[in-house]
């Protein structure tokens, strides 16, 4: 009885046991520490996952990285601790006990990143913000490789930009103007990771004293630099050593890049040089440099053969080193500008052509070697002073461009010579601007420019023996002084402009030795000069939204010749008129027309035959004419800076009357040109459009653009009359992202067609076609990977194409933020050569070219 | 051509990724204004480990500029420069809330502006949204969503989230799943967040700016005194400036459906 008393009492308590033990909840605790620093993790995600995949409950860690809950039962449970930046760790707690200590390891959340597009493209008013971060891709060095990709903007390859398919009128640098029309410096060497964003203000007036007063249509950019890029010095460098196939032998590649942007000083400095290709030349390029007073022009030309349709990278033969440095102090209220460039270039270039005859007595073969160097250094400086307040602006610049180029060709084969020519050209001048504002409401403003430019020109040609020489001399000396008044109400602005230009320019050329084929004299003693006095009406009303102005320029001139021709008086007077409607800040439109009648350019005063090389020969006219034209203009732009969409379209249409035309005329071997005094119309017409659209889902931009132009000229060859029509169509795509964590890609199309017309008879269309493709592949944020394909399609003769296939790649290994290495290999199935044949009827044309072989770079790039 | 795939596939196949924890989020902002008006703006929720913020882009843009006195000068020079319109409206504070999360403190403050530029803050302790997991699932901007529910301060919101991005954040004050929300809606369908952009984050978080301007109150005192406000803003007005407005504009005809993000102030 005992016994099965004490049996159940130990059955009930058991039953109690069990019974409290399946309501009982069980306590799910612990700590999450990261396992390298043992330090606790807060807000770690905590979840107790049910055998059949579905969450049963879960927490986050808590300031001590504790969690603790509470669950009826975790028999095939799992407990998931995660967190970003971390692996997951996923423990089953079946056999545990708790509180679990769960040690996570650095590593492993993927981000698929989706664009954040409120912060890519911001608008405020006028002006347009980009941010360069979301632009950037991994393969992006300089601000200008960003600047490509966004939307509205377009960089040309010469370095110049356009918003909006208008040239800008000022580069800034966190709002100062260091650099002016050189920027080309900037945007090829800032390193983007300096560039917080890009702004782009619309409509800018660049000189605060006539804001509100004289309306721009043109936009300006200014580049915000991070806080880590300013108030110190910042640099960077690369230097890259390898070899070439062909040219064979070392090749190099080296860049240092300079700059500071202090409160006070602004200083950019740049040495570069290379023999890879890299035209530099091009890169200290003053884009807004207005056309010289002086206006001369060279007579020899002779230029190297190039290679057509191809990019310039593959085929130029160069050594080349640029060396540049600006600095800007703020001076009081004002600031002083020194601006040195100093650039050397060496190009070689070959050339082989072989024609054949298809004559009945057999083919007869004529050859042609061309071999050539050209050597130009190039030395220039400007000292600029400035103020530019809301009530004055005061400028100086005092320029100086002096530039020596060599130039040796040689032609061997059937008809053999050597030209060598010395061009170099010497240039000094002044400008200076002060403009007042009186009340808010008069301006007064006074010009001076003097200039001085000396144009020596040499040429030699030794050709069967025989040896000629041409000498130029050609200086000229250009003066503008002038005074306006302006005064506006309610936004009626009229000004009156008042001037003197003088000009001075004395021509002396030389031939002795000329071929006797050619009929004619060949010097040439003159004396142009003129003095023009002017005045510029201006009206201009600008009323919120819509700016209408008229210009109404007279002037009259006094053309002495020094007796070589009779002296002449003239009027001129050229009406401009242009209006431009902005009814909100997405949409805006221009148009514009204007006509007159102008001089004809003095260059062309030259009765005495020049040589301009070896085979041709070159006279202008031998007395005074003006030539008249006339132009209109439509412009449209839009853009939804939210959505990232820009696009602008532009219709340019003009006419011009010469009463002389441009003949030419063959003597044996020899071209000559010269002028006829008969009438000749010209007419152009060009249209272009452009869209380009933000792709936020990939981190990437797509432009899509279109031109067409046509340009009717007239002409004399072989004294009948010519009526020549040039007809081109082209149309372009460039899309860039990044789809893949790991991949970037930069894609862009290319294709134009072209057509020449002479009297009615059409030839056929000849189109070119362009692809580019560079894959970017990131395994490791240490490492990427260039892949880059350019394919040509060159149509040479109706139906008969060239296609040209270049690959390069590129590997760089980032040691750490400052430092990285890279090798590269480009042109690697070697190509040497970019030949083709054509033919006709009567002949075939054989012609060889000269590209760049394989190359391989290795390179070291440094950056603070 | 080999060589060329097999080093590829190299490349590829060591993709080694690296440690990033903080993100920033851009939420659509769907909402009716008082008048019934639908209403599209960004929003951007920045969130490391230990804290968050949760901000309209262009509010924290003014704010930030307004926070130094030298661009603040330049900024209302470069208002009164200009004609702003309908079509071009000039920049302006328009969606004012700031939400800030602080996982160290345990603390959430919501920042608030009343009737222009009163500017008010209150601290509320984090966590405490009690979610219940439903079954349903849906993938936004590429990532699976689980789906909860809950009722927060009057309205009933269905969020999803992702285990994805183990973050217990969300917009505004949506917080506390084991993953962060990518979509927020509230049963009336007055109010819905989505997330339509999403990044890493690599900068400190800032603070709200300016916040030496925002005074202390309690949570359903704002609220009830934001809809004081908005009832009679012409009579608000009157009071503040001395300005007699005409009746007929003293008060903004207010929706009968309309109501804020939180309705359990009355």
């Amino acid at each position: 009885m005992n016994t099965s008393y004490t049996t159940l009492i130990i059955i009930f308590l058991l039953f109690i046991f069990s019974t409290s033990n399946s309501v009982a909840q069980i306590n799910v605790s612990g700590i999450v520490v990261d396992k390298v620093s043992n330090e606790s993790l807060i807000a770690a995600s905590v979840i107790v996952m049910g055998r059949d995949g579905k969450i049963k409950k879960f927490t986050s860690s808590n300031t001590n990285g504790i969690f603790e809950m509470s669950v009826p039962s975790v028999k095939g449970c799992c407990l998931e601790v995660s967190m970003m930046g971390f692996a997951k760790q996923s423990i089953p707690l079946d056999s545990v006990s708790f509180p679990l200590t769960v040690y996570l390891e650095q590593g492993t959340t993927l981000l698929k990143e989706v664009t954040v597009k409120a912060d890519r493209i911001r608008e405020q008013g006028d002006t347009i913000t980009y941010s360069v971060g979301s632009f950037a891709q991994a393969q992006d060095r300089s601000i200008g490789d960003v600047l490509k990709r966004m939307p509205g903007i377009n960089v040309e390859s010469s370095g110049k930009i356009q918003y909006q398919g208008e040239d800008i009128n000022k580069f800034y640098i966190e709002g100062s103007d260091l650099l002016g029309g050189k920027y080309g410096i900037a945007t090829n060497g800032i390193n983007h990771e300096d560039v917080g964003a890009v702004e782009v203000m619309e409509n800018h007036q660049p000189m605060q004293v006539l804001s509100g007063i004289s309306f721009s249509d043109k936009a300006a950019i200014n580049l915000k630099l991070k806080n880590k890029a300013k108030a110190t010095w910042t640099f960077h460098g690369d230097a890259g050593g390898g070899y070439s196939w062909q040219p064979e032998g070392a090749v190099w590649d080296g860049e240092l890049f300079a700059m500071a942007v202090m409160p006070g000083l602004q200083n950019i400095t740049t040495l570069k040089t290379n023999n890879i290709g890299e035209d530099l030349s091009a890169q200290a390029t003053d884009f807004f440099a207005s056309r010289r007073g002086t206006d001369l022009s060279r007579y020899v030309g002779v230029s190297l053969p190039g290679v057509p349709n191809l990019s310039r990278k593959r085929t130029l033969f160069n050594r080349s080193a640029l060396v540049s440095t600006n600095a800007l102090w703020k001076l009081g209220r004002g600031e002083f500008k020194a601006q040195i460039d100093y650039s050397f270039n060496r190009v070689t270039a070959e050339a082989a052509n072989v024609t054949t005859y298809f004559l009945n007595d057999g083919n007869r073969v004529v050859t042609e070697n061309r071999n050539g160097v050209d050597r130009s250094h190039s030395l220039s400086g400007k000292l600029i002073y400035e103020l530019n307040q809301k009530t004055a602006f005061i400028n100086n610049t005092l320029k100086t461009d002096i530039d020596w180029d060599d130039v040796r060709l040689g032609v061997t084969g059937s008809l053999p010579n050597n030209q060598t020519a010395s061009i170099p050209d010497y240039y000094v001048g002044n400008d200076f601007k002060i403009i007042k504002r009186f009340n808010g409401k008069h301006l007064v403003t006074f010009i001076s420019k003097n200039e001085l430019e000396s144009l020596p020109q040499m040429l030699s040609v030794s050709m069967n023996e025989a040896f000629m020489r041409q000498h130029v001399k050609d200086h000229a000396f250009y003066t503008n002084e002038s005074a306006s008044y302006a005064f506006s109400v309610k936004g009626i602005t009229i000004s009156l402009e008042g001037g003197v230009k003088g000009y001075f320019h004395t021509l002396n050329t030389e031939l002795p030795d000329m071929s006797e084929e050619i009929p004619g004299t060949t010097t040439n003693v003159l004396n142009t000069n003129y003095f023009t006095v002017y005045a510029t009406p201006k009206f201009e009303y600008w009323v919120k939204r819509v700016n209408f102005s008229l210009n109404a320029p007279v002037s009259f001139a006094h053309y002495t010749f020094d007796k070589a021709l009779a002296n002449r008086s003239e009027v001129y007077f050229s009406p401009s008129l242009s209006l431009n409607w902005k009814p909100n800040n997405r949409f805006s439109m221009s148009v514009s027309g204007g006509t007159g009648r102008s001089p004809m350019d003095l260059n062309m005063i030259q009765p005495g035959y020049v040589m301009t090389n070896y085979r041709s020969f070159r006279r202008g006219v031998d007395d005074f004419y003006n030539s008249s034209s006339q132009q209109v203009s439509g412009r449209l732009s839009y853009k939804h800076a939210r959505r990232g969409i820009f696009a602008n379209a532009m219709v340019l249409q003009s006419w011009s009357h010469n009463p002389y035309t441009l003949a030419q005329q063959l003597y044996g071997d020899y071209i000559v040109y010269s002028y006829a005094t008969a009438k000749s119309d010209g007419r152009m017409l060009m249209a272009s459009g452009n869209i380009g659209k933000t792709l936020d889902f990939m981190r990437g931009s797509a432009n899509v653009n279109g031109s067409f132009s046509s340009r009717e000229t007239h002409l004399i060859s072989e004294q009948s009359s010519v009526n020549s029509i040039g007809t081109t169509w082209s149309a372009g795509v460039k899309i860039n992202g990044t789809p893949l964590r790991w991949l970037s890609f930069d894609y862009r199309f290319e294709w134009a067609s072209s057509r020449l017309s002479m009297n009615g008879t059409s030839a056929s269309w000849l189109g070119n076609m362009e692809n580019k493709l560079l894959l970017n592949i990131m395994p490791h944020k240490k490492w990427e990977w260039h892949i880059s394909g350019e394919h040509y399609r060159n149509e040479l003769t109706y139906d008969n194409f060239k296609n040209v296939f270049l690959l390069d790649t590129k590997l760089i290994y980032k040691i750490n933020k400052r430092l990285e290495l890279s090798a590269s290999l480009s042109n690697i199935f070697n190509q040497r050569t970019y030949n083709y044949t054509t033919y006709n009827q009567l002949s075939s044309f054989e012609s060889q070219r000269w590209l760049r072989g394989r190359e391989l770079l290795i390179s070291i790039s440094l950056r603070k | 051509m080999k060589k060329i795939f097999v080093i590829t596939c190299f490349l590829i196949s060591c993709v080694c990724l690296y440690a990033q924890k903080a993100v920033k989020v851009e939420y659509d902002y769907h909402f009716y204004t008082v008048r019934g008006n639908e209403t599209h703006r960004p929003m951007i929720l920045t969130s490391s480990p230990t804290r968050s913020k949760f901000y309209n882009p262009d509010t924290n843009r003014i704010d930030s500029v307004c926070n130094s006195p030298e661009k603040k000068a330049e900024f209302d020079a470069y208002i009164n420069s200009r004609v702003w319109s309908a079509n071009d409206p000039y920049p302006a504070r328009w969606e004012k809330m700031y939400v800030e999360k602080d996982r160290e403190e345990n603390v959430m403050t919501s920042y608030d502006t009343v009737a222009g530029e009163e500017r008010y803050y209150y601290n509320e302790p984090l966590g405490g949204i009690i979610w219940e997991m439903k079954d349903s699932t849906e993938t936004i901007l590429g990532y699976e969503c689980l789906m909860a529910e809950c009722d927060y301060h009057g309205r009933h919101w269905t969020v999803s989230f992702t285990p994805e991005l183990p973050i217990p954040e969300g917009p505004w004050k949506l917080n506390g799943l084991p993953g962060l929300i990518l979509k927020a809606q509230e049963d009336s369908g007055q109010y819905e967040f989505t997330a339509v952009g999403i990044e890493n984050y690599e900068k400190e978080i800032e603070p709200v700016y300016q916040k030496f301007l925002y005074e202390k109150m309690d949570r359903k005192e704002l609220l009830q005194t934001k809809r004081l406000i908005d009832e009679n803003f012409g009579g608000f007005v009157s009071v503040r400036t001395g300005i007699d407005i005409p009746k007929n504009m003293k008060s903004t005809e207010i929706k009968k459906t309309y109501d804020y993000l939180e309705t359990d102030y009355r």
